[in-house]
């Protein structure tokens, strides 16, 4: 499975991408939101990793451009939980919510597994 | 010694004094003859006679008509002779001394006599005129004695009416005599009489105006007509006197007057005793009545003051340079008299801290500045009173203004303001933080499964991941604290409150040992956390902070009967007994300015007790302090 990660902080995108690469999965990794939009033109990622507050364009934005093309799967992180929950993601089009930080990133890892099943 | 012949002795006895006479005579009756006549020219000279031969009443006639001092019968011897004669001359002459001396005694005593009676005659005048004197004396006397009485009678009177029936009575002693009617004006329009009517002291008032006499007199027809009008009777003959209201009409910028009127049917001569009377009265019942009116103005003046300030909502006392209460009303005390305003109003033995008195004083300006009494913040505004135009004034008028309540709001929004900024700076902080951290734990999660279990580095990487999970905790919790109102009341054990606030409090209690003994993590109660947590927060924080040295805290919890226990006791110096009373009183706070609100403890005790618990503490033996709270067990349904 093909997956991109947009995140700011590169100690996420680095754990998630050797947690998600320790799977077997392919990996790839943008630091804001317009070098995500680019890969995902480039590699066209299965599932999307998107963190919500981003520098630049922030996931939401970002979200709604690949939604106009795109049925991919797409994650939202969020740090900030008091902003974003399950429910206003799925209303922006993300197929799963996830809170920063993660209790445990295998289970992040097996939620996401889950979804491409 | 002459001798001669009856013929040739008397012109003898007409020209010289003799001591003493001696006829012989032949014929007795020849003799008797020349006798009578020497006894008619020289009475003072003994008169003797020899005769040869005497009847009786030669004897009686020469006794009688010559006063013959002695008869000798012839013949007798010369011897004899001389010495009948030395013995008639001796007596004669003790004759004459005495009788010369009883001629002038009784002149003398005719003088004397007559001395007396002049005497008598002055001590009657005199006796009369003292007891005329006396009299008038003993009728002045009684006089000033009545009028004496009469000024002693009106000084202890306090009411007209007392005041106007001593006059009355006195009146009495005249007969034909009306009631007095007093009748006064202030400056007013109205006129004031005061009577008796038909008995009954009276006081009646009227808005027609006539001009007051300005001499005692008896009152023309027209004011006659003014009292007729007023009572409605007829006024027959009166006599008015004027009063002079000298410390009324002070009071009333002068204005003050007043008259006197009686009624009588005295006639001319009974007048004038009656004026004699009231002349003498006049001026004792003048300041009596001024007295009365002035008093009851005055009284009537302080009355409303007192109500007027009594009126007001805050505490108004007029104080002394040395802080003594001059006076004050019923807010600022009920028991001010003899007292300082700082025991009687404050409670404290020395002047408030933040008194602006010295300074009103100091300057003669008005100064404000705070006072806290009993927990209460008061604005004090110090007004200098300059009673006299000295240059210092001696009085301040302090009206204290409660403003605790905005206070309170005004800290209580401040405190708010700052909880909302901490929340919205924790809230970015979290996120900030959350994100290196989500990168740090999920990165040693990841290494965790590739290290060898039981390796160093597999342990290494245990601990990492526990840091940041304790990190991560932290972080939620300062959320959740910051976060505030709004959360909504819920089933938690104490025990999880407790776990949940002490890593906040990592470095307060960093220096001190923590013992931490919690037995309730099955029983609930039902509380808004994030203020439990507060409170749990402000105890062991205050408990870590009256530690000077290194000291032990312990946490403990236990439940019993269902109510859960939190007791929190620290190794500290205890609380002082003189502030023991005060700790939960909202702003005291034994901290300096700014680095303490003095709200913690107060809004700990409110909290709990929202909660339906209660917060008490106890001093511990060797030192230190425990606070107790009590909150009901409360299962979840």
């Amino acid at each position: 499975m093909k997956i991109l990660i947009v995140d700011d902080e590169a100690l996420v995108r680095r754990s998630l991408s050797r947690a998600l690469k320790g799977k077997g999965h392919d990996v790839v990794e943008a630091a804001d939101g317009n070098e995500g939009l680019q890969l995902w033109q480039n590699s066209k990622p299965d599932l999307v990793f998107l963190d919500v507050l981003m520098p630049g364009r922030t996931g939401p934005e970002v979200l709604k451009e690949m939604r106009e093309q795109s049925e991919a799967k797409v994650i939202l992180m969020s740090a900030f939980a008091g902003e974003h929950n399950m429910e206003t993601a799925l209303q922006m089009g993300a197929n799963l919510f996830v809170p920063k930080p993660f209790e445990d990133i295998f289970a992040v890892v097996k939620m996401a597994e889950d979804l491409e099943r | 010694m002459f001798r001669a012949s009856t013929s040739e002795a008397l012109p003898l006895l007409q020209t010289r004094r003799f001591s003493s006479i001696l006829v012989q005579g032949s014929s007795d009756s020849e003799a008797l003859e020349f006798l009578y006549k020497a006894r008619t020219l020289q009475p003072m000279a003994p008169r003797l006679l020899i005769a040869e031969d005497l009847n009786e009443q030669e004897v009686r006639e020469g006794i009688n008509k010559a006063q013959v001092y002695r008869f000798m019968r012839w013949p007798l011897s010369e011897h004899e002779i001389w010495e009948q004669l030395e013995l008639a001359l001796q007596r004669h002459s003790m004759f004459l001394s005495r009788s010369l001396l009883l001629k002038e005694s009784s002149h003398q005593n005719k003088q004397l006599e007559a001395l007396t009676h002049s005497l008598e005659a002055m001590v009657e005048e005199r006796t009369q005129y003292i007891e005329m004197s006396h009299h008038e004396e003993s009728e002045k006397l009684n006089r000033e004695r009545q009028l004496i009485r009469f000024i002693k009678d009106l000084a202890t009177q306090t009411s007209f009416e007392d005041i106007l029936a001593i006059l009355r009575k006195e009146l009495r002693k005249f007969h034909k005599m009306g009631d007095p009617i007093l009748s006064f004006r202030l400056g007013g329009a109205k006129t004031f009489f005061l009577s008796f009517q038909s008995g009954h002291f009276t006081q009646t008032e009227s808005a027609s105006y006539f001009e007051f006499p300005k001499a005692a007199q008896v009152p023309s027809a027209e004011l006659t007509r003014y009292f007729a009008n007023h009572f409605g009777r007829p006024f027959i003959k009166a006599y008015v006197v004027p009063f002079e209201l000298r410390l009324t009409s002070h009071l009333t910028s002068g204005q003050g007057e007043a008259i006197l009127c009686i009624e009588n049917s005295l006639n001319d001569k009974e007048m004038g005793p009656f004026v004699d009377f009231m002349s003498d009265r006049v001026r004792p019942l003048s300041m009596a009545l001024d007295r009365v009116l002035l008093e009851s103005q005055l009284s009537g003046f302080s009355y409303r003051w007192e109500k007027t300030f009594d009126g007001m909502r805050d505490p108004i006392a007029i104080v002394d340079i040395d802080y003594n209460v001059v006076r004050a009303n019923r807010k600022f005390s009920d028991r001010f008299m003899h007292h300082k305003c700082y025991e009687s109003f404050a409670h404290r033995q020395a002047a408030c801290e933040g008194c602006p008195v010295p300074q009103a004083m100091k300057e003669g300006a008005p100064a404000a500045g705070q006072i806290q009494v009993d927990g209460r913040i008061y604005q004090v505004h110090s007004y200098p009173v300059l009673l006299d135009q000295s240059t210092r004034p001696t009085n301040v008028v302090n009206q204290y203004v409660d403003i605790t309540q905005s206070r309170e709001l005004y800290l209580r929004m401040l405190q708010s303001e700052k909880m909302g900024a901490i929340g919205m700076l924790a809230g970015h902080i979290a996120h900030e933080l959350n994100n290196p951290l989500t990168g740090l734990r999920s990165l040693s999660q990841v290494l965790l499964q590739e290290a060898d279990q039981g390796s160093n580095l597999h342990s290494d990487l245990v601990e990492i991941e526990k840091a940041t999970a304790r990190s991560q905790r932290i972080i939620k919790n300062l959320l959740d604290f910051s976060k505030g109102e709004d959360q909504p009341s819920e089933y938690i054990s104490v025990d999880e409150v407790v776990e949940r606030t002490l890593p906040m409090l990592k470095s307060a209690l960093r220096t001190h040992r923590l013992e931490v003994d919690l037995e309730t993590l099955g029983q609930t109660v039902f509380v808004e956390p994030h203020l439990l947590q507060q409170v749990v927060f402000n105890l062991i924080n205050n408990a870590c902070q009256a530690m000077k040295e290194a000291g032990r805290l312990s946490v403990r919890t236990r439940h019993d009967q269902g109510r859960i226990y939190l007791e929190i006791e620290d190794t500290g110096p205890g609380i002082p007994e003189d502030i023991r009373r005060r700790i939960f009183e909202p702003f005291f706070t034994t901290k300096k300015e700014g680095h303490g609100t003095g709200l913690g403890l107060s809004m700990s005790k409110s909290v709990i007790e929202k909660f339906g618990g209660t917060i008490e503490f106890r001093n511990v033996e060797p030192h230190g302090t425990c606070f107790v709270i009590v909150l009901p067990q409360r299962n979840a349904p």
